[in-house]
């Protein structure tokens, strides 16, 4: 496979033809950081020393794993043990109070919610981290980076568009020479948060053209390989020429897959990357854990495919030292100075400044059993 | 047990134990209790996980066809179908090659040969499975769509069985990595049940002007009969509940696939894709799933021993005979 070709020069492939107006859309600036950062961020490591445990999102594994050994490096008196269960696992670990917190690549909906045992009072949810999906591809022979929009992938996932060199997949990609293979779809054969995101930018952005709804899994068509995981959707592509999958983006960049410019809301090619992932989100700052899609935002320079990873927790704390534990290492590892600085080692994205902010608002709502804020400076 | 006080001429006698007849007795009963105790918690357990699918769906959802838990439908008839056709084809290609391979461990490769070469065989059997997997995907399936899938479309077109495209994964590459995995087994406990053999019987054969060939087949063979039974049902068993090996490269298309080389989905690739994120009916399904495999595997356990017990009375009757 080509290398990504990731130069940070790279970022807008091309724009779009001269049909589309310019986005007049001027990025909004994800915020500035809260004066008092560093202040928590010191006090997040003199946590109670213990340990807490955590079950989830196999999505945010490897960012938690690096954050939390960073953590216990830092506070070694306490460890947070986390699980990579899968998010609907973790949920319903956490419905069953079996954790301490849970990690969720989409948030719990409300039926979710109404699971929750009586009297265990409100449910905090914040984004712990930003991550983009890349359309990566298998194609010898092939060395231009190809373009897609939403209505070709929905066909070519849907196998309503069959081979390579199909009318629509060549318009969109004049002067390169595509080949008349059939297309061999990749997706995941297990419930997926990145199956999510990427459904519910064909939904957002294709329209009718996609009929399959916005879900973890997928009723997909039968010419679509299924494998499980992140790391078996790329071992499949990379072992199956003409092959086109959806790979989380941190795993497409540290493997130099070749993935596809996508185009977004404001008719650009956009190739995925750190920069351009995080753009989309600052397009969308305003999220809420009912309201948390970020694909197919406007911006010239914004990866239209893109999603938070969600940290849950109970509002009213059962014990005021897990209390602590717990909203002291999540506010350390949801902000800059503290875990959010492991990400983009790790092919994540920093969280906007603005929803760290607003992370840190939300974890100081959460109180022990008597009352007490846990959340200090 | 160890005698303690009266030595005993080895194979005369009676060994008095040092332990009271009855306790060991209840010893045993204990352990065997346990081990009983044990598979009947287990069943019960997944019956009763697997009842609110039953109650809500009835029985038909076995052997309906669809699966798609977002309109719920759980049909489990794709998942039974391919996992029948990769087990099949693993011990279509297992018995032949695993039992050559332990005859020729046991009776024809050069004696100081056959201690290294047990030892890779067994080497293989400790090999995890997600590495069977994994190499099945990234270096099986590329070998697979180039050369194995076109050769045999081109000899077998005929059967229809290779028609559609050469994806490398599907169900043909699950059941040769099935194969693979469950080798070891085959051969392992086959070329134990062969060495036993008693000599006095091969020689006897030789003497009768018996040729190699003839001995093997008429008297060493037969005589490790129940033994190698008892391989391929273990084998079978392992073919039938393997998870993450086939679910890397099976292509988990949950419809029944028309041809071998179509992506296709076992019942235990299945519940494993699918086992971390399954809520109520879904999950129950699972372990409905999780039953009927093991109906299967029961099922292909007894088929088994009617057959070699029937084979066992032709046997008789035509030793009778003769």
């Amino acid at each position: 496979m080509v290398a990504g070709g990731l130069a940070g020069a790279a970022l807008l492939l091309a724009a779009c033809s001269s049909s589309s107006t310019p986005a007049t859309t001027t990025v909004p600036p994800g915020g500035k950081l809260s004066g008092a950062n560093a202040a928590y961020i010191a006090a997040d490591l003199k946590a109670p020393s213990g340990s807490i445990t955590a079950a989830g999102s196999t999505f945010v594994q490897p960012f938690f794993t690096k954050a939390f050994y960073t953590y216990t490096g830092l506070n070694s008196g306490l460890q947070v043990n986390y699980s990579g269960v899968g998010s609907g696992a973790g949920i319903t670990d956490f419905e069953q109070g079996s954790v301490d917190f849970a990690a969720s690549d989409v948030p719990m909906s409300s039926s979710d919610l109404a699971k929750m045992p009586a009297g265990s009072g409100p449910v905090v949810q914040i984004p712990d981290i930003l991550g983009g999906v890349s359309l990566s591809y298998n194609l010898p022979g092939v060395t231009k980076r190809i373009k897609l929009d939403a209505t070709v992938l929905a066909g070519i996932f849907q196998g309503t568009i069959k081979t390579w060199n199909a009318a629509p997949i060549t318009a969109l990609n004049p002067g390169v020479s595509l080949p008349s293979n059939a297309i061999v779809p990749e997706v995941r054969a297990d419930s997926s948060g990145t199956t999510y995101i990427f459904t519910d930018y064909l939904a957002s952005a294709a329209g009718s053209a996609w009929t399959r709804g916005t879900s973890k899994t997928i009723a997909w068509p039968s010419v679509a390989i299924q494998t499980p995981k992140n790391s078996g959707v790329a071992s499949s592509i990379q072992s199956t020429p003409y092959s086109i999958g959806y790979v989380e983006l941190a795993y497409a960049l540290q493997n130099h897959f070749t993935f596809a410019a996508i185009k977004n809301a404001a008719g650009a090619y956009v190739v995925p990357s750190a920069a351009t992932v995080e753009a989309d989100a600052d397009q969308r700052l305003a999220v809420t854990s009912s309201d948390f899609s970020i694909v197919n935002q406007p911006g010239l320079t914004s990866y239209p495919i893109a999603g938070y990873s969600w940290a849950i927790l109970l509002q009213k704390q059962k014990s005021a030292t897990t209390g602590a534990q717990v909203v002291k290492v999540l506010d350390w590892t949801t902000h800059t100075g503290g875990g959010q600085d492991q990400a983009a080692g790790l092919g994540y994205v920093v969280l906007p400044p603005g929803l760290q902010n607003s992370n840190r608002t939300a974890l100081l709502t959460v109180t022990g059993p008597s009352g007490q804020t846990l959340l200090t400076k | 047990m160890t005698t303690v006080d009266t030595p005993v001429e080895p194979g005369r006698g009676r060994v008095r134990s040092a332990m009271p007849n009855g306790l060991y007795r209840g010893l045993l009963v204990a352990v065997t209790a346990l081990f009983v105790a044990l598979v009947v918690w287990y069943l019960v357990s997944i019956i009763v996980q697997a009842r609110p699918a039953f109650s809500t769906l009835g029985f038909s959802w076995i052997f309906a066809k669809v699966w798609n838990p977002e309109h719920g439908k759980f049909g489990l008839l794709p998942f039974i179908l391919g996992t029948l056709e990769t087990t099949a084809i693993a011990m279509v290609l297992a018995l032949p090659i695993g039992l050559g391979t332990a005859l020729a461990l046991s009776h024809l490769v050069p004696h100081r040969l056959r201690p290294p070469l047990s030892t890779t065989v067994e080497l293989l059997a400790a090999v995890p499975s997600v590495v069977y997997g994994l190499w099945g995907l990234i270096v099986l399936a590329p070998v697979f769509r180039s050369t194995v899938e076109p050769f045999l479309s081109s000899i077998l077109g005929w059967t229809g069985l290779f028609n559609g495209p050469n994806d490398g994964v599907g169900v043909l590459l699950a059941g040769v990595i099935l194969f693979v995995m469950v080798l070891p087994t085959m051969v392992a406990i086959s070329r134990d049940v062969l060495v036993v053999v008693p000599n006095e019987q091969v020689e006897g054969a030789t003497a009768l002007g018996a040729t190699r060939w003839q001995v093997l087949r008429k008297v060493v063979v037969p005589g490790a009969r129940t033994g190698i039974l008892g391989a391929f049902t273990l084998a079978t068993g392992r073919a039938l509940g393997e998870t993450v090996a086939v679910a890397l490269v099976i292509g988990n298309s949950p419809f029944i696939a028309h041809s071998l080389k179509a992506p296709a989905a076992t019942l235990a690739s299945l519940i494993v894709n699918n086992f971390g994120e399954a809520t109520g009916t879904e999950l129950s399904a699972l372990f409905g799933a999780a039953l009927v495999l093991l109906v299967i595997g029961v099922s292909v356990n007894a088929l088994a021993r009617v057959l070699v017990r029937s084979t066992d009375r032709a046997g008789a009757a035509s030793v009778a005979v003769a």
